[in-house]
């Protein structure tokens, strides 16, 4: 079975608005069962910071929105919605993370905020978390929050599963931004989720959301995959 | 009063990444001159000995907010004081320093903001907002921290950015 986690915790509306467009992609395009993704957004609602009064529709297509925030971005929430998964080997699961990073650039490495207050969800916490998973055939993780390439290493130390394939919007100590053209969304996340909607590999959506002249010119995608054949799983 | 922490001391400058890298230059003091515009106490910035009327920091005006000015073991849970380098296995103190100032809107801060050079800024945002905090026995031999953040700004292009650090 295929299960997702889509999380951010201080979450901007494009934020929010990603995290729509990973549900409807994974739902509508690649089969997802609905009640195996769990959304943890911002508060525990479909609001953004500095932004409470959601609008009714999607900017994605201008209709309702459909995903079911189950619970806040933050720490605990991500720790209740890991601990009720019962992944056997035979199991898929795919994480986007989004909203803001930060990296005091030393050993401890880069952090996601999360909710209330930008409290800091610590990578090596983050990594604590994903290694009590059980063994499962595959994860892969997207992540578009600043400073998330410094995850990388620790996700793959980290995993439980035969399979581990990793993309971020940006290097270790590097930022990421929103799409230059339609702000309302984060560039990298976009342009992933984009490509992965056509059923292409892993490292394929990974290639079309880097091709120049795409993405955002001081966005610095990184990927990495353990085995090197993690790149060409599908998340179909 | 509390503010006057602040002034008639040198905050000598140590790291600054991201955005702040192009207004705070490491290895420089920092002065904070006490300033009004329309009508409201706040502080201009002289840096590395600056006319504060003159280069980036000529329109930054920072206004007080909070009252209060923790130390190292109230907002760190630690008595550890950092080295005056900020190098070495440090973060984790930073990071709480860091949970902590965010968390507790009571703690004395200066908010404000600096036009960045056009060539380094990002598409619509020309000015960088932060905020300035001090944490004292915070650095070795009982030394105050001086700690900039930027503020969570819903229009901002970037999904995070860096900071400064400092001392005096």
């Amino acid at each position: 079975m295929r299960y997702a986690i889509l999380f951010s915790g201080m979450s901007f509306r494009r934020h929010v608005n990603g995290l729509e467009l990973c549900y409807r992609t994974l739902v509508d395009r690649l089969g997802f069962e609905p009640d195996r993704i769990q959304i943890l957004n911002y508060d525990g609602s479909l609001a953004a910071y500095g932004d409470a009064d959601t609008t009714p529709v999607w900017p994605g297509d201008d209709t309702p929105w459909r995903m079911p925030v189950s619970g806040p971005g933050n720490r605990s929430a991500f720790q209740r919605v890991l601990g009720e998964l019962e992944l056997t080997a035979e199991d898929d699961l795919f994480i986007n993370t989004l909203g803001h990073g930060a990296d005091f650039g030393g050993p401890d490495g880069p952090d996601l905020f999360t909710y209330p207050h930008s409290q800091r969800y610590r990578r090596d916490d983050f990594c604590a978390d994903l290694a009590t998973l059980a063994p499962h055939r595959s994860l892969t993780v997207l992540m578009a929050q600043c400073f998330s390439g410094g995850f990388i290493q620790a996700v793959l130390a980290a995993s439980p599963a035969a399979a581990t394939y990793v993309a971020t919007a940006a290097g270790a100590g590097q930022r990421s931004f929103r799409d230059i053209r339609q702000p309302q969304w984060d560039s990298f996340q976009l342009n992933w989720i984009t490509a992965i909607a056509n059923n292409v590999t892993l490292h394929e959506a990974f290639e079309y959301a880097t091709r120049p002249g795409i993405g955002h010119p001081h966005d610095t995608p990184q990927s990495a995959a353990q085995p090197a054949w993690a790149g060409t799983l599908k998340l179909r | 009063m509390a503010t006057d922490a602040w002034t008639n001391r040198d905050w000598h400058i140590v790291r600054a990444d991201q955005d702040f890298s192009h207004a705070f230059t490491a290895e420089t003091t920092l002065n904070f001159i006490p300033a009004t515009r329309n009508g409201v106490q706040g502080y201009t910035i002289s840096h590395a000995g600056s006319d504060c009327a003159k280069g980036l920091f000529k329109h930054t005006f920072l206004q007080p907010a909070g009252s209060r000015i923790p130390d190292l073991s109230e907002s760190a849970g630690t008595d550890e004081q950092l080295p005056p380098s900020f190098t070495g296995n440090y973060d984790t103190v930073l990071k709480q320093i860091a949970d902590y100032v965010t968390a507790n809107d009571d703690v004395l801060r200066l908010v404000g903001d600096v036009e960045l050079p056009a060539g380094v800024q990002t598409p619509d945002e020309p000015k960088l907002e932060f905020h300035v905090y001090q944490i004292t026995n915070a650095v070795s031999n009982n030394l105050t921290l001086l700690y900039l953040q930027p503020p969570l700004k819903a229009t901002s292009a970037a999904n995070g950015n860096g900071t400064v650090l400092g001392y005096s």
